[in-house]
């Protein structure tokens, strides 16, 4: 990293284009069903292949999405939109031309104007939303050796474009505007929003600019694939910018690709002139109408949202903010959640396990809710410790398995032999055991210090390897000591 | 009413052969099997036709032998149809007249298609035409012109010449072109049959393989106005597959041919008889309208202003929608390809160099130019605002005349080779019926009389989707002038015996 | 050649240049049809076999092209 006089003057200047993948039945504008893993080519028509003579018909359900989205991020919707083609050469591009929504003067998009509001460092933001529109999805080129291969079932998927307003100022708050906007976007199901399977995608452009002063040339950077990604690279970037100015270079404006491996944003080998896309009004789609009554009915539909989720686990359950707000921070946790205390009705506890340890080997082993054993099998491992059939500590080691190879709880905790001890008939004589082996810790209790009974109720676990009951052991101790 | 010289069941109209159906005079194989005489007869010399398959039509009518005649069969059971190549056609070469779709067979019918085929058309085979339907003439088609069976040095007109040829030499009872600037109704003029362009919207387009989208309609030939609206009335009506088709009741026009014109008012429009029309021309449209006047017509002078503007106007709209239309053909998912070892832009390049002709490749650049960013306000904007002016101008006339007439074309069928190198004269063509494409509304070009020894067609153009009125007028002029105009001399000739 | 074809055209384009359009918008729509959306219900897809029959070429289901320079990004952008 350079020393050199970096101007940390410079603000940073960071707006991100976000593509999103709809999660509707169908395709944007064919009845071809949108599903991944399908085999090459499996799940096309005349329309998503572009064949001479297909025309294209609108899904209703992806303009839904569109308004749903417009509406939760608080933007105007337009009444009236118009799609345009924008024309250029690819080849998973099958009409060379992809039906999109242009935004010039008088020609607004689906939505316009809305704001999403970004924490960092306990700081809250608002960050504007610049437009939101639809486009359908491009086909996927696989690369081999001497040619390009082409699958078309993506190709026609619905895809919503959410720009920002330039308003982001650093690669952290880049990353958590991701962040909440995902989560919002999941709240409001319209997409499953995963970068890694690609449903949601994010090019970010980046510029430095003296505090007060004009917007310097900023570059495009694409290629990042995970919400870490687009922290490091912009991270990346913002630095090799700032070496520029503090060398007294020019940015130049270009795309950049970032490179996971090698940590790095690389000039790609594109035209450097902007291309011309020689947009105009898509002649077979007629404008997209979206009247206030079709708003209304949308807004009453509306799932409940991350904020009004989390006020009523706080309210309802009596839940801290810290923990209300983990659990609500994808709609995934939180309906797992909900099922887990509908199965096992004791929300606390049910809480302090999903914010604790399965949130702990979430992040372990970078699985998501949805990858591990369900709210039924939490709920049956919470009612085992309640009965106590299996004490608490035993039962750490429970989950862990049980999330790992999603085997029940009970099978587990038969085959290896946990079940805890609460027969108090058994556990009396391990008591009397440990007071018999202990003398000193014993008459230690007898005189008032109560560590020892600490000391002593881990004997008896010791004893039982780890299976009496720790709170029938205590009871148990004192009785037994305070009779002698 | 029985058309005259009806000996041959190829050049009886699709009204008779239903009628004889019915009376179990004939069935739908003899009948395709003099279509099919005609056309061997004739082809050689016309070339109407890229893709001709006997076999499959003859089955084809044997399914229909049995219940052409019943009185619940469907409305054009056992009729011979041709369909312009560039309709898509399940399993069946559609080329659109281009070398670059050499091969291509669609895996899906045209709406219109599987209307037909629901309607017991029995499809013959696709008929030439200009390459992407960009032409005048049917020169411009990758694999050599038609000839216009009134004069075979003549061109049948375009681009839907096959279709209209075909029709004109009984080579096909009824057959569908498609007119994005006059492409049906020139021919038809040229050719001496009836040819519609529908109100645009009123027939879908799924399956139409698209020259410029916001132009192209679908519309029927026929040797009679009759069979013109009975042809209308299958293909027709809303497509969910077609988002610009439109949810207008399609009225049974056939029913609503009276032929009486008493009261209705003629709109002539000034600006369609003025200089640069052929005489003979001219002298035929004045005479129909005498015709219609005095059969209660009433005459109204009209003016168009801007119908002038229309041409340039539609020389930038046209080739600008087409540009990205035609964009698809790059040798990647259909058609022809010309690989060779290279890169994809290589590829892309050659596959199109070689695949598309000189006139297509004039209005993809022409359509890019007009996109292109910094001309787009100057060029596409501006016409497309200038389109919305000559609509306001048509709506208005037609608030003051029921319908408006002039002529199809300036000259009738000029020899082929003639304007083949001066795209500017071939536009010229056009001049009368491109107005009629940027204001939406249907026109119909019917035979009305001759020039010398070559048809003249009289364009009659209604209101947005009153087809009925525009039939109408057509009939009762053919009804006073009599079919006998729609024989060209080759049919004759054909029937002669052998040496 | 194809500039002096042109050329005629492009001049009567200047006509267009002189007309007044002032509260003229561009034309909006072709058609008078209005509203026309599918509902979001999934139809058959094509045959891969249909879907790829006139593909010049293809490879275990896939179509094939000259192999791209550079790197577009995964999907559209």
């Amino acid at each position: 990293m350079s020393t050199g006089r970096a101007p940390t003057s410079y603000e940073t200047v960071i707006g991100l284009e976000v593509h999103v993948q709809l999660s509707t039945a169908s395709k944007m504008f064919c009845g071809c069903a949108v599903a991944f893993g399908a085999p090459p080519n499996t799940l096309t028509c005349p329309v998503c292949l572009g064949l001479p003579g297909a025309l294209p018909v609108l899904n209703r359900r992806a303009v839904e999405f569109g308004v749903r989205t417009a509406l939760v991020l608080g933007c105007a919707i337009q009444p009236e939109s118009r799609f345009h083609r924008k024309n250029y050469y690819y080849p998973d591009i099958p009409k060379n031309y992809q039906i999109s929504q242009y935004q010039y003067t008088g020609h607004p998009p689906l939505a316009t104007g809305g704001v999403l509001v970004v924490e960092t460092d306990g700081e809250a933001r608002q960050i504007g939303i610049r437009r939101v529109h639809l486009e359908e999805d491009t086909g996927k080129l696989v690369h081999a050796d001497g040619r390009s291969l082409v699958d078309y079932n993506r190709s026609g998927t619905p895809l919503m474009e959410i720009v920002s307003d330039p308003d982001l100022r650093s690669a952290e708050e880049a990353r958590a505007f991701l962040t909440r906007l995902r989560a919002v976007l999941q709240y409001a199901g319209v997409t499953t929003g995963r970068m890694e399977e690609g449903t949601l995608r994010c090019d970010a452009n980046l510029s430095l600019r003296e505090p007060g002063g004009p917007h310097g040339t900023r570059t495009e950077i694409k290629n990042m694939n995970s919400l870490r990604a687009v922290e490091r690279a912009l991270r990346f970037e913002e630095a090799r910018q700032r070496e520029l100015v503090a060398r007294g270079e020019s940015v130049v404006q270009e795309t950049r690709h970032w490179d996971e491996d090698r940590g790095i944003t690389f000039s790609s080998r594109e035209k450097e002139e902007a291309q011309d896309y020689r947009y105009f009004p898509e002649p077979d789609l007629l404008p997209v109408r979206v009247d206030a009554a079709w708003v209304e009915r949308v807004r009453a539909d509306l799932p409940e949202l991350p904020d009004a989720r989390r006020r009523r686990y706080q309210e309802a359950y009596g839940l801290p903010e810290h923990d209300a707000t983990l659990l609500t921070e994808t709609r995934a946790m939180a309906e797992f959640f909900e099922e887990t205390v509908r199965l096992f009705p004791h929300p606390k506890t049910v809480s302090n396990w999903i914010v604790g340890d399965v949130a702990a080997y979430l992040n372990a082993t970078g699985l998501e809710i949805e990858q591990v054993p369900g709210p039924s099998a939490l709920a049956e491992l919470l009612a085992l410790i309640d009965r106590g059939t299996l004490s608490g500590r035993s039962a750490k080691e429970v989950l862990e398995e049980m999330l790992r190879t999603g085997r029940a709880a009970g099978e587990i905790v038969r085959e290896r032999g946990l079940v805890q001890i609460s027969d108090e008939a058994e556990l009396v004589r391990l008591v009397e055991a440990a007071i018999a082996e202990n003398p000193g810790p014993v008459s230690d209790v007898r005189a008032g210090k109560d560590r020892a009974v600490t000391f002593l109720v881990g004997q008896v676990m010791k004893k039982s390897r780890g299976r009496a009951n720790p709170e029938i052991v205590n009871r148990l101790l004192r009785d037994r000591i305070g009779a002698l | 009413m029985m058309s005259a010289h009806s000996v041959s069941p190829a050049d009886w109209p699709a009204w008779e052969l239903r009628a004889r159906y019915r009376r179990g005079e004939v069935r739908p194989t003899e009948v395709v099997r003099a279509v099919l005489e005609r056309i061997a007869a004739v082809e050689p010399r016309i070339h109407a036709y890229l893709y001709l398959d006997a076999d499959a039509a003859l089955g084809e009518a044997a399914r229909w032998d049995a219940i052409a005649g019943r009185d619940d069969a469907p409305p054009l059971a056992g009729v011979p149809v041709a369909l312009k190549d560039n309709l898509c056609t399940r399993g069946v070469p559609t080329t659109a007249g281009s070398r670059i779709l050499d091969g291509f067979r669609p895996p899906y019918d045209a709406t219109v298609v599987v209307r037909l085929r629901d309607a017991g058309a029995v499809v013959l085979g696709k008929t030439n035409c200009d390459e992407f339907a960009m032409g005048s003439s049917t020169e411009n088609s990758g694999f050599g012109p038609t000839r216009n069976p009134w004069d075979p040095t003549r061109v049948p007109g375009g681009s839907s010449g096959g279709s209209a040829a075909a029709v004109a030499a009984g080579e096909a009872t009824l057959a569908l072109g498609s007119d994005t600037g006059g492409s049906i109704r020139e021919p038809g003029a040229f050719c001496g049959v009836v040819g519609l362009k529908p109100t645009y919207g009123r027939v879908s387009r799924y399956g139409l393989i698209a020259f410029a989208s916001s132009l192209d309609q679908i519309g029927p030939f026929a040797r009679d106005v009759r069979d013109a609206a009975l042809l209308l009335r299958q293909i027709a009506g809303r497509d969910p597959a077609d988002a610009t088709s439109a949810d207008v009741e399609v009225p049974d026009y056939a029913a609503l041919l009276t032929g009486r014109v008493d009261g209705l008012r003629l709109g002539v429009v000034r600006e369609f008889l003025g200089e640069g029309v052929d005489p003979g021309v001219a002298s035929a449209i004045r005479a129909a309208i005498r015709t219609l006047e005095g059969l209660g017509a009433q005459r109204v002078d009209v003016s168009l202003p801007h119908a002038p503007y229309a041409l340039p106007a539609y020389y930038l709209v046209a080739p600008a929608e087409a540009s990205s239309n035609l964009a698809r053909y790059a040798g990647v998912l259909c058609g022809r390809r010309t690989a060779r070892d290279g890169d994809l832009i290589g590829m892309y390049a050659r596959t199109r160099d070689e695949g598309f002709g000189a006139e297509v490749k004039r209005r993809i650049m022409l359509g890019t130019y007009a996109l292109s960013a910094g001309y787009y306000d100057a060029f596409y904007l501006r016409a497309q605002r200038v389109r919305e002016l000559i609509r306001r101008e048509f709506e208005d006339a037609l608030n003051t005349v029921d319908v408006l007439v002039g002529p199809v074309a300036p000259t009738p069928a000029f020899p082929l080779g003639e304007r083949v190198e001066d795209p500017l004269q071939m536009y010229l063509a056009d001049v009368f019926t491109v107005p009629i494409n940027l204001a939406g509304l249907p026109g119909v070009s019917v035979p009305c009389g001759f020039a010398g020894a070559l048809p003249v067609g009289l364009q009659i153009v209604g209101r947005a989707f009153d087809e009925a009125t525009v039939l109408n007028v057509a009939y009762a002029l053919e009804q006073a002038i009599g079919t006998d105009v729609c024989r060209p001399p080759i049919v004759a000739e054909t029937r002669s015996p052998h040496p | 050649m194809f500039r002096a074809q042109l050329g005629g055209i492009l001049e009567s384009f200047r006509k267009l240049v002189e007309l007044d359009l002032s509260g003229i918008p561009p034309a909006a729509q072709a058609s008078p049809a209005t509203g026309t959306m599918r509902d979001d219900v999934p139809a058959a897809s094509l045959t891969r076999d249909e879907a790829l029959a006139n593909a010049p070429a293809v490879e275990d289901g896939y179509v094939v092209v000259p192999p791209v320079i550079e790197e577009e990004g995964a999907g559209a952008s």
